[in-house]
């Protein structure tokens, strides 16, 4: 026992004691940390390996359906629409801090198919021409995964082009491509290889309808410097222009990551990526401590609250063996299909009907049962017995991002949430604990 | 070697963070050359890929990979295996071998560091031993760090130091070149009540184990082994003032060289700021700073990240009144240790450290703080402001200067 070790009498080796302890990297856990932090505590996130942002659209959704059609124990219910729409402007607040500016309402992004997708919060340059508008798409050569005639055709037919980048690449990655645009000369080259591919569509600015036109790019247009490269490309072809999105790797995704690790650095929360909380310590439901561990060894935490954001099944925030679900650090109740939602799922031992978690159709309206596995909590985000611990994001029961367009919303309102209570319960109580 | 490479999923989570594949399109990237190459290898194919040595080591797909996969591992194993069957090229063993010079340069450093500024001998290096003859190289101090600690007199050389002892391994930039982070980290601790020891240690090996030779880094870790072990057993917090030699001593010695021992050492180690913080959170630090007033930025180096530590240098130096530290989050310097040296390497190596510089530059701050040596040096050349040690802000703040 290194406390008790002669000559180092008071040292207790690798515990740290911050006020409130993040797990989870991905939206939900940043955005509970800064939530946090702003209540003034000393906040510590901890992270295996990065979230999805990167790979998701960089946009926000909110709700794509009716919300009494939502079941009683969506998170939704649990925080109350109000509470969902005062977080999610915060968010935007706060992305406004570090000058990545989101601008809320029902809007429409493009996909790489041409299809629209609806969404809420949504990132410079993205927002997509109403229905309608005359548009030329545009495609860079090498760039895999994004043909302009897929989405023009998909859009119901509109002019389109291929672009050949200097140098003509066989291949380009869409990071690199997105960096490489940000340098002025090469952005530059690129442009004019825009205006002749333009003048050769017979789209020039003198033409007809120009000035209502959009032009349409793969959403590689810069990283953090997008919104200037948006703008040059748009002032240069004389159109309104958006971005349609492209599948993973996501470079709008990892705008948004990119700024929101920004904002939550500023703000002074302690981001230790790289480590997995492996073991927790529980008594009379108070979380005591919870070890993490890196390549730089085994860290003890002890924190007065705790946001539990670990992700889903995908995320490995809940791990499945058959039927059988479980969260994996803390052993917390998992609803599933069938199951009451109090207690551990369990295997039926006569065997549980595995067709009460799947819809036999592959794409059903209402989604598939099994979406909604996961942790219960009370109004405060707490599981049942827990007095200082929180849960959000996808780690929670009772919703379905896909069939309910509302990922992405549930990530940051009830992170805001369990963010902001534990900061609050975490500082209160912080005379006590030292 | 269990299949862990077979966890990927081809997220391309590590391509969206590599720094090295924003800059050089040739790179296969961390998805391909390492998981990827490691199946073809399994599966009994001769397995290569051209510009694989472009890997800077920086270990962000380690950190960033959600399925658990160390790629920056498995992309040095055709290097390793390589140098393992014909050793070190000159010029790299040249560039690893530095320590071996420091004992006779720090008694002639005017001659040594004008030999290594004098540009037709540059000229010659790169010409001869494909050294790159643009960047500076590091300047040998009048003085070794433990000529230093010899003549020092310690606080508590009369009485118990309140705290109990703590051992320091200092590295080589500490002990040849800046031996002035090595007396602030000392007279930190010191003033914290603690007893500094220093045991016995030669280069920690991680220029070795980059360069790809991990027979020759076993020797150096076995013989740090030997007299780190001692205190560790004891129960002796051992603090590094170095990033690079930290993750080595904490992870490379057990996971990557299996040496004998190296668990036990490890479980003592601490980055400096890392024993620091838990020594404040635990009540245990002195929070006498004077005021400073300055904004300080901070350059978390990669091989600090990969340690999963978080920030406690940040957390450290915004304690001080007045001070406003925050982490710039720009990406790797570029410099990756040796990689920057090297011929061939420089001009990309600049490359990836431009989003550094720039937000450097943008910061508008006069200094820049980082706890790597190599990362300062890059930030001194390419943004062409000051780098401090997180320690000296510290030992400023506690008016230790100035005793």
């Amino acid at each position: 026992m290194t406390e008790m070790t002669i000559g180092i009498p008071r040292f207790r080796g690798r515990v740290r004691r911050p006020e409130v302890l993040v797990i989870g990297g991905g939206l939900s856990g940043m955005t509970a940390a800064l939530a946090a932090r702003r209540t003034g505590a000393e906040v510590t996130l901890v992270a295996d390996g990065a979230g999805v942002l990167e790979l998701a659209s960089g946009c926000i959704d909110r709700l794509a359906v009716p919300f009494e059609t939502l079941p009683p124990a969506h998170p939704y219910r649990l925080l109350g629409m109000e509470t969902v729409d005062q977080e999610l402007g915060d968010f935007q607040e706060e992305m406004a801090r570090v000058g990545w500016g989101l601008s809320p309402g029902d809007k429409e992004v493009i996909t790489a198919l041409g299809a629209r997708r609806p969404t809420y919060l949504v990132g410079p340059g993205m927002t997509a021409p109403p229905p309608g508008e005359p548009v030329w798409v545009v495609g860079f050569r090498g760039l895999r995964d994004f043909d302009p005639a897929v989405v023009a055709a998909g859009l119901g037919g509109a002019p389109w082009s291929w672009v050949d980048l200097p140098g003509q690449p066989e291949e380009v990655h869409p990071v690199a491509l997105a960096r490489l645009l940000q340098n002025e000369v090469y952005r530059e080259e690129v442009i004019d290889a825009v205006l002749a591919a333009r003048d050769a569509a017979g789209l020039s600015v003198a033409g007809e309808g120009s000035g209502r036109r959009w032009v349409l790019f793969p959403a590689v247009l810069g990283l953090t410097g997008a919104e200037k490269v948006q703008a040059d490309f748009a002032t240069a072809v004389g159109m309104r222009l958006a971005e349609v999105l492209l599948p993973p790797p996501s470079v709008p995704g990892l705008r948004l990551a990119e700024a929101l690790r920004r904002v939550v650095q500023q703000a002074g929360v302690d981001l230790a990526l790289g480590a997995r909380a492996v073991r927790a310590e529980v008594s009379n439901g108070r979380v005591h401590s919870v070890v993490c561990e890196g390549a730089g060894g085994q860290v003890t935490y002890e924190a007065g609250a705790y946001v539990l954001a670990t992700g889903g099944l995908l995320g490995n925030g809940l791990v499945a063996d058959g039927l059988l679900v479980r969260e994996p650090l803390f052993d917390l109740p998992v609803a599933t299909p069938g199951g009451s939602g109090h207690g551990t799922a369990r295997q039926d031992p006569t065997g549980q009907d595995p067709s009460a978690w799947a819809d036999a159709d592959f794409l059903p309206a209402g989604g598939h049962p099994f979406v909604r596995v996961g942790v219960t909590v009370d109004e405060d985000l707490r599981p049942e017995g827990f007095s200082n611990l929180f849960v959000c994001g996808r780690t929670l029961a009772g919703y379905d991002p896909y069939a309910e367009g509302c990922g992405g919303g549930v990530a940051v309102a009830t992170g805001g949430a369990a963010g902001r209570l534990a900061g609050c319960q975490a500082v209160s109580e912080g005379g006590e604990r030292r | 070697m269990i299949k862990e490479y077979d966890a990927c999923l081809k997220c391309t989570i590590c391509e969206m963070h590599c720094p090295m594949l924003r800059v050089a399109p040739e790179f296969p990237g961390p998805k391909n050359g390492g998981p990827g190459l490691a199946r073809l290898r399994a599966a009994g194919e001769v397995a290569e890929l051209d510009h694989l040595d472009l890997c800077l080591g920086c270990r962000t797909c380690d950190t960033v990979c959600p399925s658990g996969i160390q790629p920056a591992d498995l992309i040095a194993v055709p290097k390793r295996k390589k140098v393992g069957r014909r050793g070190l090229t000159l010029r790299d063993w040249v560039l690893t071998h530095t320590y071996m010079v420091g004992p006779i340069a720090v008694h002639m450093p005017g001659l040594t560091n004008g030999v290594l500024a004098n540009r037709p001998i540059r000229w010659t290096m790169e010409k001869v031993l494909h050294i790159d003859r643009h960047k500076p190289m590091p300047r040998y101090a009048n003085h070794s760090f433990r000529d230093w600690f010899a003549r020092h007199e310690s606080p508590w050389k009369d009485r118990p130091a309140p705290n109990g002892k703590v051992a320091y391994f200092h590295g080589c930039s500490v002990q040849f070149m800046e031996p002035h982070i090595g007396r602030h980290v000392v007279e930190v601790l010191e003033h914290n009540g603690f007893e500094v020891v220093l045991p016995q240690q030669t280069c920690c090996g991680l220029p070795i184990i980059a360069n790809g030779d991990l027979k020759g880094a076993s020797s150096n870790g076995r013989y740090n082994l030997r007299h780190l072990r001692e205190p560790a057993e004891a129960g002796i917090p051992i603090v590094v003032s170095s990033t690079s030699c930290s993750l080595t001593l904490k992870h490379d010695y057990e996971h990557l060289l299996h040496l004998d021992g190296a668990d036990v050492v490890a479980r003592q180690v601490y980055d400096i700021s890392e024993f620091l913080l838990a020594c404040h959170e635990q009540g245990l630090l002195r929070t006498d700073f004077q005021q400073m007033d300055e904004r300080l930025p901070y350059h978390q180096p990669c091989h600090q990240r990969a340690q999963g530590i978080g920030l406690p240098a940040v957390t450290l130096m915004n304690l001080i009144p007045g001070v406003k530290s925050w982490n710039l989050d720009a990406g790797c310097c570029g410099s990756a240790g040796t990689f920057g040296f090297k011929e061939e390497k420089y001009e990309v190596s600049m490359k990836v450290g431009e989003s550094l510089r720039d937000a450097i530059v943008a910061s508008g701050a006069p200094r820049t703080v980082s706890d790597c040596e190599t990362c300062r040096w890059q930030i001194e050349y390419q943004a062409g402001t000051k780098a401090v040690h997180p320690i000296s802000v510290l030992w400023e703040a506690y008016g230790l200067g100035r005793r």
